[in-house]
């Protein structure tokens, strides 16, 4: 059966979206940065600034080195969620299996709702032109089409803002030698590095490298990234949203904030956000692990594999703070990172040699606190330990997937 | 440069099944009218959906908050071009 698989992307998605609140904003470049501050960097840039050489990334610092007039905004993440959720409901009425990939990315399986490329071709326009009449005209989007998930993204990189780019299965290979190896999804520096000490320097090196050699070199990536750029549909579209093999949340610590007095704060606050991820995932997890960055010197990554799943905030802080301990000076963290990790479905399992009754207690507290800030919102309730550090580990929306 | 405020204000719109139109509001004894509601977005306070209204005057910026629990329309945030 052929198969439709759509990939949608939203262009500048966080800057598109302050234009699209404010429209005073509109065609002037705009960068969305992680806070107020010269040293923040930018999480999007608007289409307007990406022209003037200012991409994702960029300090604010060499931004306004760069445009003198581009407009810095903090950035506001409930607005860009709300858009999103807004998005994935306008794609829903075209198909049942959507696969959201990013806030601002998601997969379309339209196999069975189209017939044709032009059928496809059609709804894509269609969607273009819903997003713009019931959410916001200012927002933009690319959309590539083709048979597979890597394809279809390859297609929506190919024409930004506003495309439209459809790759059949004749196109291959002759697309390909329009494109660079870093065009590609998932090629990035470090494995153009790697191809290129075996003499492969451009797609059509990579498409006509045989399947054994890139196996035998790369292994399971070598042979997964064959198979992509071969055509070959290895990654359906996912209709439920993956479960995660690891919740972890970090913080760049300002550095008037970082202080022997606040780091312990800063980890509880971490700890309430993992563990109230892990338990709305209805997960306990096995491993507990610490990142740390430094001012002066290089970081340390720490993690401790339990003998017994945990999942409340305070089971988390323990493992987390055993793992902090020895760290000084902890005025020197520039980057505290938690998560946990080997995650496994909650069950009722009784231990027959743990402190059962400690974990269960602070799991029912976990559990009331968290039904409590569900129905009041925000941090209605909260630990003692974490009074006075309200402001740390503010709301953020992740980079990439 | 955005100005941050959480005052009470007093507005005319009209609720059209999933749209709002505000049509004026009064705010430090002014009114605002011809203004173009460009995004409404909803944020979730608990089980609260709150309404942001994000609109201009073609010289103004503004971002309303209604609190549908309370039927109160709050100013929240302004910028001038």
């Amino acid at each position: 059966m052929k198969r439709y698989i759509m990939h949608i992307d939203m262009n500048s998605f966080f800057a598109t979206c302050e234009q699209q609140a404010n429209a005073l904003l509109r065609g002037m470049p705009i960068g969305v940065a992680a806070y107020a501050g010269m040293n923040s960097i930018l999480l999007a840039a608007s289409v307007e600034a990406k022209q003037k050489g200012i991409k994702t990334g960029t300090s604010v610092r060499e931004a306004i080195a760069i445009c003198q007039k581009i407009v810095i905004l903090e950035n506001d993440p409930p607005k860009y969620r709300a858009i999103s959720e807004q998005v994935s409901e306008v794609l829903s009425r075209y198909s049942d299996r959507i696969e959201p990939y990013s806030i601002d990315e998601s997969f379309i399986d339209l196999t069975g709702w189209v017939q044709t490329w032009d059928d496809a071709r059609k709804m894509a326009c269609q969607i273009k032109k819903h997003i713009k009449s019931e959410i916001g005209e200012w927002l933009s989007c690319s959309i590539g089409i083709s048979t597979t998930k890597f394809l279809a993204k390859v297609g929506s990189d190919m024409k930004k803002p506003d495309g439209l780019v459809i790759i059949t299965p004749d196109d291959l290979p002759k697309i390909y030698n329009t494109l660079e190896l870093t065009d590609l999804w998932g090629i990035a520096h470090g494995w153009r590095k790697k191809l290129s000490r075996i003499g492969i320097n451009t797609i059509r090196d990579l498409y006509d490298y045989p399947l054994q050699n890139v196996t035998s070199l790369f292994g399971k990536p070598g042979h997964a990234l064959y198979l992509h750029l071969h055509g070959f549909d290895v990654d359906p579209v996912a209709r439920q949203p993956r479960a995660p093999k690891s919740i972890s949340h970090q913080y760049a610590i300002p550095k008037k904030e970082c202080t022997a007095e606040n780091i312990p704060k800063i980890l509880m606050r971490l700890c309430e956000k993992v563990g109230m991820r892990l338990r709305s995932h209805e997960c306990a997890a096995r491993t507990v692990f610490l990142g740390l960055r430094f001012f002066e010197r290089p970081g340390a990554f720490l993690h401790t594999r339990l003998p017994y799943p945990v999942r409340g905030t305070r089971d988390i802080y323990q493992h987390a703070s055993l793992l902090l301990k020895g760290i000084e000076p902890m005025d020197h963290i520039r980057v505290l990172s938690i998560g946990v990790s080997d995650l496994e479905p909650l069950t009722n399992q009784l231990l027959l040699f743990n402190t059962t009754e400690a974990n269960k207690s602070t799991t029912t507290i976990d559990d009331i606190l968290d039904s409590i800030n569900n129905k009041y919102g925000g941090r209605t309730i909260t630990r003692a330990a974490t009074l006075g550090g309200e402001h740390f580990v503010p709301d953020r929306i992740a980079f990439g997937k | 440069m955005y100005h941050v405020f959480h005052d009470p204000i007093s507005v005319r719109a009209s609720f059209n099944s999933a749209r709002i139109k505000i049509t004026s509001f009064q705010w430090n004894k002014r009114t605002y009218t011809d203004l173009r509601t460009n995004l409404v977005h909803r944020v979730r306070m608990g089980r609260t959906p709150l309404l942001y209204v994000s609109l201009d005057d073609g010289a103004n910026y503004f971002k309303l908050l209604f609190d549908p629990e309370t039927c109160e329309w709050w100013m929240e945030e302004t910028s001038e071009v």
